[in-house]
This record gives structure tokens, sequence and C-alpha cells, in this order.
């Protein structure tokens, strides 16, 4: 008799456990493990005697109690620090600031605003996201209300992120925070011990021969590479020389390219180079990773986010600062394009939306950069996002190795270009629609079994080609 | 009563004792109310939830396309387990989920006994010894797995591979890349063994130190000692560890998602893993549920195995 008791009580007990784990997240919280592009470096606090910030009358008019969740990269964390700023200048607004690590606050992001369940009012959002929720009806437009205040400046704004944060009526669902595209890092003491010269604009065949002459496992590695498995880790640099190889993932009817020819070259190109002459832990590297290994002077070359340029052009952050040089994104037969910002975006469902606006428009603001720059230093301004930034003698000043090229290669991209053939999405180092993050995170994990040295690249083209195909059908695509 | 027969005892009467039950059964109820309610809606309310997701296609991402398919996500897990291809990891993760679980469990209890026979005996600084030992498990799992990752694996910075220059082995392996799965039972068996040495200590202390001197008087060695007393005494707390141990460690995802990401290929993904990639990162509720459900299919079959086991353990001990 005992025995059907305990079995009962076990069946109940087991089934709700396990049911439970299908409902939410296995586990509690999450790590500040990247699953993104975007994360930023810490900056360094070298305040520079910028332009003062005009000062905003306070406006006791607008009230209301905002909940907003934001992504733990250091430009938020600035933000956090400002917030009486923003209290001083609305004083009825009630401001509830959540600031989590990336990977824990995107889950409750993405199920807050597909959900519509209210939890927040303004919440960051990326690339792309915008368009979808847009087209769902989950965020407000915040584009005409921010364009007709002059003081925000509206046109200040690069049209790329205005582009790819539009939703297919034309207008801006999410205002940009901070952005960023990619470039190439590399050590000038070394480019010269070894007589080599690195080009305004390399190709990615260049890279590759730099590599191998560079290559001295024991002391640097020719190059360092994310392939740490993640659709926004491994999956963001390997997107854009696929691209730059002349390769897509998909072609316009939703057929799987990874398996073409020109794909399966880059694909080939990346695996390689890092089999040959990456780091050894290329497979636990995402963009921290890789950034210790540049900054600890373990790699003489670096493809990633411009964001790290930021802390590597710091002599109290990076020992080699002096010798780090600053390169054009590589090319083979187009740009490796790379476009990625942290938006604000409003919630359809907010009780407040005049101060969720009135937030939105602070933290995205003309001002607000200068406010930043003259409270906390250059280094934790938002930048990437506005022209205004880059002709700014403070940040100029503060930046002066590589501000220019960033702002060259910025404005040189377009999101809706990301490939010599069409393909039915936006973006460029990642397939721009929501389900791509299945797809995208068991591509790189077969594509890191290759580089680890458990599987071979012919089989491995095969499965993520067959992948591809399963995944659009599964999500009616194909 | 069948199981008294299954346990090979015969079965004996007892004096029947009469309680009126009706007189406590109305203030019982409610005493368990509370507790019984608050059960049922947080365990038995989520589970028909998950019923019923189960039976949708639903991406959170695309609620226009939220369809009743019946059984078809539970067709697509069996596909997956019998298909070449394995289109969903599942059998994968299942495979990943039996190889952690029972190597980790028994690599754990072998190194527990270690363990626990070393801090049963007084030595000087046994204490320090002993608290050094149970240490990782009070670790947090993610610190935890942070420090192997950065600390101790990491093919330039950590500790394995620079012991290994030191004394001029060469390079190590790269431990992630090359033996991810070692890798992953590395890191709970550190943190488990210290669990089995807590329960095999407390079984060691339970051994009569007469019985011990008397086999010393007989002239036993340490060695005899440990095969002849200690052990068989120990059986039973090492079923009770491996019963505990693998309810723990079926579930363990901290090392995963801080290392490898479930990679590289599927190497690293179990079950939990997979189901936090389909039904959180990847939004799919409706395949997430079912998984979560077939894996609460199989848990209840282990687990009920494992029950009769311990159950058994106990009667034998205490009688029934």
């Amino acid at each position: 008799m005992d025995r059907t008791i305990n079995r009962r009580t076990v069946l109940k007990g087991a089934g709700a456990l396990a049911a439970g784990a299908a409902v939410v997240s296995p586990f509690g919280a999450a790590l500040a493990q990247d699953a993104s592009p975007a994360a930023s470096p810490a900056a360094s606090p070298m305040a520079s005697p910028g332009a003062s910030p005009v000062a905003i009358a306070p406006d006791p008019s607008i009230t209301g109690e905002l909940n907003v969740a934001m992504v733990a990269n250091p430009q938020m964390v600035a933000l956090q620090k400002l917030q009486p700023q923003f209290q001083e200048a609305y004083p009825n607004i009630k401001l509830n600031l959540l600031v989590l690590p990336e990977n824990e606050v995107r889950d409750r992001i993405r199920t807050d605003v597909s959900t519509q369940a209210g939890q927040f009012d303004v919440v960051t959002i990326g690339m792309f996201e915008a368009a979808d929720y847009a087209k769902q009806g989950w965020t407000m437009d915040v584009g005409t209300p921010l364009s007709s205040d002059p003081n925000y400046d509206y046109n200040d704004i690069f049209p790329a992120f205005v582009s790819a944060l539009s939703g297919e009526d034309g207008k801006l669902y999410a205002a940009p925070f901070y952005g960023e595209s990619s470039m190439l890092y590399y050590r000038k003491d070394l480019f010269e011990a070894a007589g080599l010269t690195m080009p305004d604009k390399p190709t990615w065949d260049d890279v590759g021969n730099f590599a191998k002459t560079l290559h001295k496992p024991d002391e640097t590695y020719g190059i360092a590479l994310r392939a740490l498995p993640g659709w926004g880790e491994f999956g963001a640099p390997l997107t854009s020389v696929i691209n730059a190889f002349g390769g897509r993932w998909f072609d316009e009817d939703w057929k799987s390219q990874l398996a073409s020819e020109e794909s399966a070259a880059a694909i080939k190109f990346y695996t390689d180079l890092l089999i040959n002459y990456g780091q050894p832990s290329a497979t636990t590297s995402g963009f921290t990773e890789c950034e210790n290994l540049f900054v600890q002077g373990k790699a003489a070359m670096w493809y990633d986010a411009t964001s790290a340029a930021d802390l590597l052009g710091d002599p109290q952050l990076n020992p080699q600062a002096a010798n780090t040089g600053f390169a054009y994104q590589p090319m083979e037969k187009i740009g490796s394009g790379w476009l990625w910002a942290w938006a604000f975006a409003v919630e359809k469902g907010t009780q407040h939306s005049d101060a969720a606006l009135a937030f939105v428009k602070w933290a995205t603001s003309k001002n607000y950069v200068q406010t930043v720059a003259s409270q906390l230093g250059w280094g934790q301004v938002p930048s990437g996002v506005r022209a205004s930034t880059y002709a700014d003698p403070g940040y100029k000043e503060y930046a002066k190795g590589f501000s220019d090229l960033v702002l060259s290669i910025i404005q040189a991209q377009d999101p809706t270009k990301c490939c010599v053939d069409p393909v039915p999405y936006k973006g460029l180092q990642f397939v721009g629609v929501p389900e791509f993050v299945t797809l995208g995170d068991s591509v790189t994990k077969e594509l890191a079994n290759v580089i680890a040295g458990n599987e071979k690249i012919d089989d491995a083209l095969g499965k993520i080609d067959e992948m591809a195909n399963q995944w659009a059908q599964d999500n009616g695509y194909q | 009563m069948a199981s008294n027969v299954r346990l090979g005892q015969a079965e004996t009467a007892q004096a029947p004792v009469i309680v009126d039950t009706r007189r406590y059964s109305t203030v019982g109820r409610w005493l368990v109310a509370p507790a019984f309610i608050y059960l049922l809606v947080v365990t038995q309310l989520p589970f028909i939830v998950a019923l019923y997701d189960s039976t949708f296609r639903w991406n959170l991402m695309r609620p226009e396309r939220k369809k009743n398919i019946g059984l078809q996500n539970f067709r697509d897990l069996i596909s997956s387990l019998t298909k070449d291809s394995d289109p969903y990891a599942f059998r994968a993760a299942l495979i990943n989920s039996v190889i952690f679980t029972v190597s980790a469990v028994v690599i754990s209890l072998v190194l527990g006994l270690l363990y626990a026979e070393l801090v049963n005996h007084r030595f000087p600084g046994r204490n320090v010894v002993r608290t050094m030992l149970i240490t990782p498990f009070l670790v947090m799992p993610v610190a935890g797995a942070l420090g192997w990752k950065n600390l101790m694996m990491d093919p330039d910075f950590g500790v394995i591979d620079w012991v290994m220059r030191t004394l001029h082995f060469g390079h190590g392996p790269v431990w992630l890349a090359h033996l991810p799965r070692q890798s992953i039972i590395i890191m709970l068996v550190w943190r488990w063994a210290p669990f089995m040495m807590l329960i095999l200590l407390a079984g060691m202390q339970s051994i009569d130190e007469e019985v011990r001197e008397a086999a010393r008087v007989d002239g036993a060695t340490p060695l005899n000692e440990f095969i002849g007393i200690t052990l068989p005494h120990l059986y039973r707390f090492m079923q009770l560890g491996a019963l505990l141990g693998s309810v723990y460690i079926v579930q363990e995802t901290d090392a995963i998602f801080v290392t490898t990401q479930g990679g590289p290929g599927t190497l690293t993904t179990n079950l939990p893993y997979l189901v936090y990639e389909t039904a959180v990162r990847g939004s799919q509720v409706g395949r997430g549920a079912a998984m979560g459900l077939v894996v609460v299919a199989l848990t209840i079959i282990t687990m009920t195995f494992l029950l009769r086991i311990m159950d058994r353990m106990l009667r034998a001990q205490y009688g029934s």
C-alpha cells in the first residue's frame, strides 16, 4: 500500500517539477555571458572639458510612473548614474530603472512585449526586433513625436539606424541609443617587425596572409575571432564574412544558401583561419574573451565590433594601446557589413505614453550626449548613432585614433543591402527575423564543432544547410 | 502487501489500532488545505497549462501563426529520436543527459567515498581539510563554472595548461573544445563529490566503533577493515547518494550555459538546456512544452525505479 502512495506522489511531484521547467526557464538568474554583438567594453572615465549641455527647464506637467527595462551594458549603467538629471527635468515622473545582464533582460523583455503583459513601459530592443514588433502592433511610433522637436535634432541620427529601426510603414518604432559596426584591430608593432603594412581597406585574403605570417602560437596568435556558439556571438562575424564573400543565408524563396559555393567558401575560410592561425580557445570565445586576448597581447589581429575601440584606444585599459592600429572592416566581393544598435521602444500598452516619450527623448537626444560627457567623460558617451558626436571637438580629441574611421564605416552601412544577391530579410550580420535566434544558435554550434576538430567541414555544411531548410519550413517561410 | 512478498518477508499480523478518523477528518482537511491549494497552484496548474500548450505550434514572436496542431510536436520529437539527422537535437540531448548523469554520479560517489574515508580518520588539520573538501559544493554554480572556464581550462590563461607547460609537457588539450563532455563531467564531479562525501561520512560515523575495534583485535588490516566493515555498511548510503545525486545532476545547466552554450555541435546539450534553448531563447512555447512533458515522462519512469530501490532499502533497514 505504501508503494501505491509513493508512486502517486512521485507521479505528481515529478510531473509538476518538469512541467514547471517547460514553462519557465530551467534555471533562474541569467548571466553576464553575452548573447548579442552589442556588448561593449567598460569605457574609461576620461573626462575632457566638452561643450556643456543645454539646461532643460523643468517640466512638471508630465506625470506618471515609468518602468524601464535595460540591458546592463556600460552605456546603460552610465544612464542609471544620470537618473537625477532626468528627475530634475521631469520632477513628476517616477522613474524605475531595471538594469539586468543581457540574457536575462532579453528574455524578460521579449516575453513582456510579445504577451503585452505591461510589466514595462520602455524597453531596450535590438535591430531585428523593431520592425517585427511594430508589425505586430506591440510598440509605439516614436519617430513622429521625436522628429517634431527641433531640440532633439532627429536628422542628426545616422539614416542607417533610422531605416533599420523603422517599420514597414516607414515610421521609427525605436529610438537608437548607441550603435556600432565592425572593424579590424591589429598590432602595429608586430606588423612593423614582420615588415607588413596594413592597407587602408584590407581584404579577407590580406587578413588570411597576415595571420599566417604573424601566427606564433607560443607568443601571439595570428588572429582572434569569435566562435562561441550563439547567433549574436559567433553568428555575427561569421555572417558578415559570408556576406562579404558574396554568399547569403537564404535566397528570395527562403531556400537555404549556406551550402552555396560562395557561402561555403566563406565558412571554410572562417573556420580554417581559426583552426590554423586563431586562438585555441575559439569555441568558448565571444566578444569579451577575444577582447581579453587582444588586450593581453595574445592576438596580432582581431575583427569585431567598433564599440571595442573606446577601450582599445585607452592606454589605461589596454597596455597595447600605443601599438593598436585600427583598420576598415575587411572586404572581399563586398564589405563585411555590420550594424547594430540598442534602441528604446515604448510598449503600446503603456498607461503613461507622455512620460515614456519624455524619457526616450531625454535619453537619445543630442543633449544627453553632452550631459554624459560633462558628468562622466567622453569614454562613457553612447556613441555610434549621431553625426554630431563625431563632429564634437571633445569626442574627436578623446577618440583621435579611430573616430573618423568609425564614422566612415558606420556611414557606409546599409541594412537593406547585406549581400551581393537579393535576400528576403533585413540585417547585415544576422538574418533580421525574430525566429533567427534558434537557427543562428544551432548553426553556430555545428560550426564550432568543426573548429574544435570534432567534425569535417563538408559534413557540417550539409547539416547546417538541412537545418536552415527545416527551420524555414517549421516557421512557415518555405 | 504485495510489496512485502516482493521483499521476501513473511507478513506479520499486527493488532489493529482503532482510531475514530471522523473526529479528525474535517479539522484535518481544513488544516492541510492551504498547503494543498498552494501545491495545486504552483505545480498542477502549470502542468495542465503545459499539456495544453504542447498541442500548439506557437512561437511567441509570431502570434498570428499560433495553431493547434494536435500531437505534431510529439511526433516531431519522436522523429528526432529515430531520424538519422536528429533535426531537433532531441536524441543528442537525451544521450548527453544519460552520459552526464551516470558518469558524474559514479565518479562523484567513488571520489566522495575516498574523501569521506580520509576525513573519517583523525589527523592534524582534519577540520581544515574537511572544510576545503566541502567548499566546491558551497560555491555558486555559475561562479564555479566561470572559474573552471577562465582560470582552469583556458588554454592561454588557465592553470592546467600553465602547469603542463611549466613541467615541460607542452600544451595540454583545449578542454572545452576537444574534450567538451569530459570537461563538463569534471565540473559536475568537482561540485557533487563533496555532496557524496557528506552523505557517506554520515554513514561512516554511524558505524559502531566497537565493531571496528573487534575487527582490529582479530588482526584486520586497515584495508580489510575498509572492505569488510565500512563498505558493506555504506551500501545503503551509496544508494541514497546515487538517487539524490542523479535527481540533482540531471537538471544541471549552469556549467553548460556558462562554458559551452551546449556546443560544440550538440556535444554538451542536455535535456534541460535544450528545453531552455527551445522555450526561452527560441520562444517556441509549444515545442518547449512538449519537450518538457517528454522529459517528465522519462523522469517519472526513472524516479519510480530509483524510489523503489530506496523504498526497499529503508524497509530492509527499519522493517515495514
